[in-house]
This record gives structure tokens, sequence and C-alpha cells, in this order.
């Protein structure tokens, strides 16, 4: 009798532990949701979505004015579009070649180092670019008689593309590694050479795990922010100019909450606003790349 | 027919090369990168010293100018350390030039070992300046991490995978949680600043709220980990156990938990490795402040090493670039540390 009560106890105890996390979960959502309309109560929603000028102040009156949030989107489409430029390209090529070329000894020294480095904290990246590649541009981009701003989009972007690096080589290269052997065998039982196999065999059967792969680096780069807040700085310029200085929702959350500022202000809710926006474009990408990619399957495969 | 051949193995070649060359690019790129920061950082681990009473104040560090004479070695200013150390004129005059290049003539300034570097806390003057109270808040910070978010992930992950019901309620939130896992860090920051700090009102840059705040971030990442590991358990071990007349409850401790042990301590490792390198969401609860003294309890106003990194990397003065570079240095070191035990682990329960 005694350890049926017991056995009820600890499920008991586990369940509570499961709702814990539900509570998190619900917590995180009501508390953005409930910041985010008190911001909108301040702001119309279609001025923040559509409004060009960011420069948010609050007027003597009371008005909250410049909360158009446009350049802080551009901002952040232009460096993460900057960063995967060099990731999807690099990541799926080293992907391909640890898989499917690399000796047992490369791919079995190469992988762990690659799970190691994709947790190295942002931060040492946001460093690197502002104090060593950003004079490097700025050098580069004299010769050939451009001006760069000392905190760039391509600066930003570049380093984010690094980052993004090993943790995206990492997905890819378990998405093509788990693809059955005979799928190898029957291309080359064909008369395929190893590039044909993977080009039109392997690639294909791949493509909604690398399409998965890719969607999650881009939520990772679009949330990314210590980069961000060291290299691209905080001038909200409306600009596709790589050279010049952009700015992202993730730069100015920090910035809009970085001061002493009481809670009720326009300022420090936008930053729930934006964090709301961020929170459902995320989360868009994730369910696309962890249910999305099943269903295509489902039809597909 | 021939020619067509030879053009399919060209295109192979040059496809396995390109494939090969990316590798390396990218090798090279990360390497770069840690070369850069070794080279700047490993300077700040020594500082200048020069002979007590042989040198004119001026050279000297601040602190030491008022107050240590009689000590047979003494702090240099942060200016006479760039020169000694790296060449960098910086606001020398030509007098202090001379000064400094007839002490080294005369063997009257040399470098030594930067035991400041880690016993002293933050300070506005580089040469001052140290990682103990970021450290120190580290830790504090990972201990409250540790406490909370561990039981409730391996709780909620043993739940999920033991003893939940297979119906929508437990399907969605499974998804929930995998979402969870993927939303950026800072969101965690601003939720942290909601509940524990506007809602809760707990002291603003506490190591308490930091660690509840990275704990609710751990959460999903423990959870996951918890239950990869539980669920490459055997299922023959279980039942063979049920088999013999074990209870529920004696299948999960005696059996299920012991053999995905590692797993869920090498999860766990790492999730406390990511939380030691975050910096995002302790900016949002205000850990960003200027900090002088190591915390010494949970509640007192603290800071933690990536938010020292961060402070320092902004801050104008030359011999803060290296400070930071060498605060990083540290920061890896302990996450190779972190990462070296996670991997031992793995390799010695493989088997």
């Amino acid at each position: 009798m005694r350890s049926l009560w017991l056995e009820r106890f600890v499920r008991c105890f586990f369940f509570l532990c499961a709702l814990g996390a539900v509570i998190v979960t619900i917590g995180i959502v009501v508390s953005l949701i409930g910041e985010a309309f008190r911001f909108f109560a301040r702001v119309s929603l279609f001025d923040f979505l559509f409004g060009l000028t960011w420069a948010p102040r609050v007027l003597p009156t009371g008005e909250a004015v410049g909360f158009g949030a446009i350049p802080l989107f551009t901002g952040t489409a232009l460096i993460t579009l900057i960063a995967m430029l060099i990731a999807i390209p690099c990541g799926t090529m080293v992907a391909i070649y640890l898989s499917e070329y690399a000796p047992t000894k490369i791919r079995q020294t190469v992988k762990p180092l690659l799970e190691i480095l994709a947790g190295i904290p942002t931060l040492v990246y946001g460093f690197f670019a502002a104090t060593t590649l950003a004079p490097l541009l700025r050098n580069i981009a004299e010769t050939f008689h451009l001006t760069i701003a000392s905190e760039s989009a391509i600066n930003a972007g570049l380093v984010m593309g690094i980052m993004i690096l090993p943790y995206m080589t990492s997905l890819c290269e378990d998405a093509l590694h788990r693809l059955p052997l005979s799928l190898r065998e029957g291309s080359m039982g064909l008369g395929a050479t190893s590039s044909e196999t993977i080009m039109r065999v392997l690639l294909p059967a791949a493509f909604p795990n690398l399409m998965a792969a890719f969607l999650l680096s881009l939520s990772r780069a679009i949330g990314e922010t210590m980069i961000v807040v060291m290299a691209a700085g905080l001038a909200a310029n409306l600009s596709f100019n790589p050279l010049q200085a952009v700015t992202t929702v993730t730069v100015q959350i920090v910035n809009l909450l970085t001061g002493d500022q009481e809670f009720d202000n326009a300022k420090t809710l936008a930053a729930f606003g934006l964090g709301f926006v961020l929170f459902i474009l995320t989360l868009i990408l994730n369910i696309l790349a962890l249910y999305g990619i099943k269903k295509y399957k489902r039809i597909h495969g | 027919m021939k020619l067509i051949l030879k053009k399919r193995h060209r295109r192979e070649k040059w496809f396995k090369r390109t494939g090969q060359m990316s590798l390396y690019l990218v090798l090279f790129f990360l390497g770069v990168i840690f070369m850069e920061i070794f080279s700047t950082g490993y300077s700040a681990f020594l500082r200048t010293e020069i002979a007590g009473g042989s040198a004119p104040q001026d050279l000297l560090n601040a602190f030491e100018q008022y107050t240590n004479q009689k000590k047979s070695w003494s702090i240099a200013s942060d200016a006479v350390d760039m020169y000694y150390k790296h060449g960098k004129l910086g606001k020398l005059t030509s007098n202090q030039l001379d000064t400094i290049n007839s002490l080294k003539e005369n063997g009257q300034i040399r470098l030594s070992f930067n035991w400041a570097f880690f016993t002293h806390s933050d300070s506005r003057e580089p040469e001052l300046a140290g990682i103990w109270g970021g450290l120190l808040g580290s830790i504090l910070t990972l201990l409250v991490t540790f406490t909370t978010a561990f039981p409730l992930g391996i709780g909620t992950a043993l739940y999920l995978e033991e003893f939940a019901p297979k119906n929508r309620l437990t399907h969605l939130l499974e998804a929930n949680i995998n979402n969870l896992a993927a939303v950026p860090s800072i969101l965690f920051g601003l939720l942290g600043l909601v509940i524990f700090i506007h809602f809760m009102g707990l002291p603003r840059p506490s190591a308490l709220v930091g660690g509840l705040t990275l704990g609710l971030m751990s959460l999903p990442v423990i959870i996951v980990a918890t239950r990869a590991a539980l669920s490459s358990v055997p299922s023959t071990l279980k039942e063979s156990a049920l088999g013999l007349g074990a209870t529920p409850l004696q299948v999960l401790f005696h059996h299920v938990i012991p053999s995905a042990l590692p797993g869920i301590m090498t999860g766990l490792i790492l999730s406390l490795a990511r939380a030691l390198g975050e910096t995002a969401p302790l900016l949002m609860i205000g850990m960003v402040a200027f900090i002088g003294n190591p915390p010494s309890s949970f509640l007192d106003p603290a800071t933690v090493l990536p938010v020292q990194i961060f402070n320092w990397s902004r801050s104008p003065e030359m011999g803060f670039v290296e400070n930071t570079s060498g605060a990083i240095l540290i920061l890896l070191l302990l996450l190779a540390l972190l990462n070296g035990i996670a991997i031992f682990i793995r390799k010695k329960y493989e088997t």
C-alpha cells in the first residue's frame, strides 16, 4: 500500500514540474502581450509596424512619436541576409565534405569541434567584429575609395555569418549523414560520380531537413543580440547599403532598456512591442522548421 | 564518350576540392578570431611595475602615488603600461618618455604576473581592474540557475517521458517546450524583467534575479536534453525489470535513471556552459551597471563575467582592450573546461 501512495506522490511531483514549465511558457506570452498591449495603447499598431522613422521620444504633451519600426526591420533583414549569404553556401559545402568525402578521422575530430564552437558566447564574436574587423574593413574600403561607417552592416553581418556557421554545418551534416546508405549505393551503381550522387540524389532527399537547418539558423541570426549590439550601432537608417550603419530590433531592445527608466514610459514599453514582434517572427520560423518540414515529408517523402 | 567521362571526373574533382577548401576556410577564419583574441589578451596577465622610490609620481598609478611609497615595486600607470608592453605612445610627454627609457636602462622597470587581474573587482582604471567580482557573480548566478532549473527541468522531462498520457495536451506541451528552446535569449531577459523585478520586486542587479532569468532560459534546453537521454534507454531494460516484479517506481529509480544519468549530466553541463556565456538577458535586468565590489550575498548588486567583458569592451581606455581579451580568454577556458567534462563523461560511459 505504501508504495502505491508513494507512486502517486512521485507522479504528482513530476506533474507539478511539468506544470511549472507550462507556466513559464504562458508567462512569456502573457508578459510580452500584456506589456506590448500597453505600448500599443499609446502608439498605434499601424504606426509602429509601418512607420518609416525610428527616433523614439515622448513629447511634453504626453504624445509618443517616432516609433516607426520599419528601419529596424530592414536593418535586421540586411544583416541577417549578409550572414546567410555566407553561412548557407559555406555551411552546406562543409557539411557535404564532412559527411560524404572526409576520412572518418577528420569527421570524428571536426564534428565535436563544431559543436563546441557553436557554444562559444556570441560576445566573443562581437568583440572581434568591433575591435579587429571594423578597422580592417575601413582600410580595405579606403583602398577602393569607398566610405564605410565605423559600425557597418557588413561588419556585423560577416561576423554573424561566421558565428552561425558551426551551428548550421552541424545541423546540415546530421541531415546528410542520416540518409540511408542504399540511396548512395543505388546512385553509384548506376554509374554516377560522388558529386552527381550528392547533387541529384542526396541533396533532394535531404532537402526538408536542410531547410529546417536553414530556418533554425535564420531564427538564431534574427534573435542574435551581442554581435549587433557591439558591431552594428544605434543609427536607425532606412538603407540597404551594407557599408552604412544600420540598427536591429535586438539592439534597440537593449538600448531602450539599459537606461534607468521607469516602467510606464512609452520608450520602455516599446521594447516589449519589439520583443513581441521578435517572438512572433522566431516562433513562425521555429514552427516551420520543426513541424512544417514533417508535413512536407509526409507528402513527398 | 571519353571526353564526357573526363569532364565528369574533372567536375567531381572540383566539387570535392571546393568542399575541402570551404572546410579549411571556415576553420581558418575561426582560428584567426581566436588567435587574435589570444594575442591581444595574454598581455592582460602581465603588468608593468616600477622600482619603488625611483619613479616620478606621474608615471605611477593614481592609487599607488599616495599610498605605497615604501613598497619595493609599484604599479605603473595605464599609459606607461601600454608603452612598455606595446610601444604605444598614448598621452605620454617626451619628458616622461625619457624617464621611462632611463628606467629601462637601469632595470628599474619590469613586467610581473598580474595577480590583481584575478583578485580585484572592476575598476575605472585598467591597471587595477580585475575579474574577481564578475567571476564570483557568475558563480552565484549559476548556483541559483542550478538549484532552480535542474530539478524543475529533470522533473518535467521525467513526467513527459515516463508518466504523461499520450493525449493532445501532452503533445501541445511538447511542442511548446521544443519551441521555447529556440526562442532568442533576449526575450527571456524581458520575461525576467517583468516577472522578477516589476512583478515580484526583487532587488535589481542581483545574482538571484540573474540566476532565475538564466534558469528560465535553460529550462527548455535541459528538458530537451534530459528527454533525449531518457528515451535512449532501451525498452528491454524496463520490460525485464517489470517482468521480474519491480514496481514502475523501482524501474524508474533503479534502472532508467541510472542508465540515463551520463546523458542527463552531459546535457546539464552543456546548458550550464550556455548560461555561463550568456549576456543579453542579463543586460535586460540591469546587470550592466558598474559594480566595484564583489557580491557577498545573492541579493547584493552583482555583475557576471560576460557582462563585465561587455562593459570593458565599451571603455575608451587602451588598457581595457587587452583586459577585455584577457577576460574572454578566462571565459573560454572555463567553457572549454565544462565542455571537456561533458566529453569525458560521454566517452567514459558510452560503451
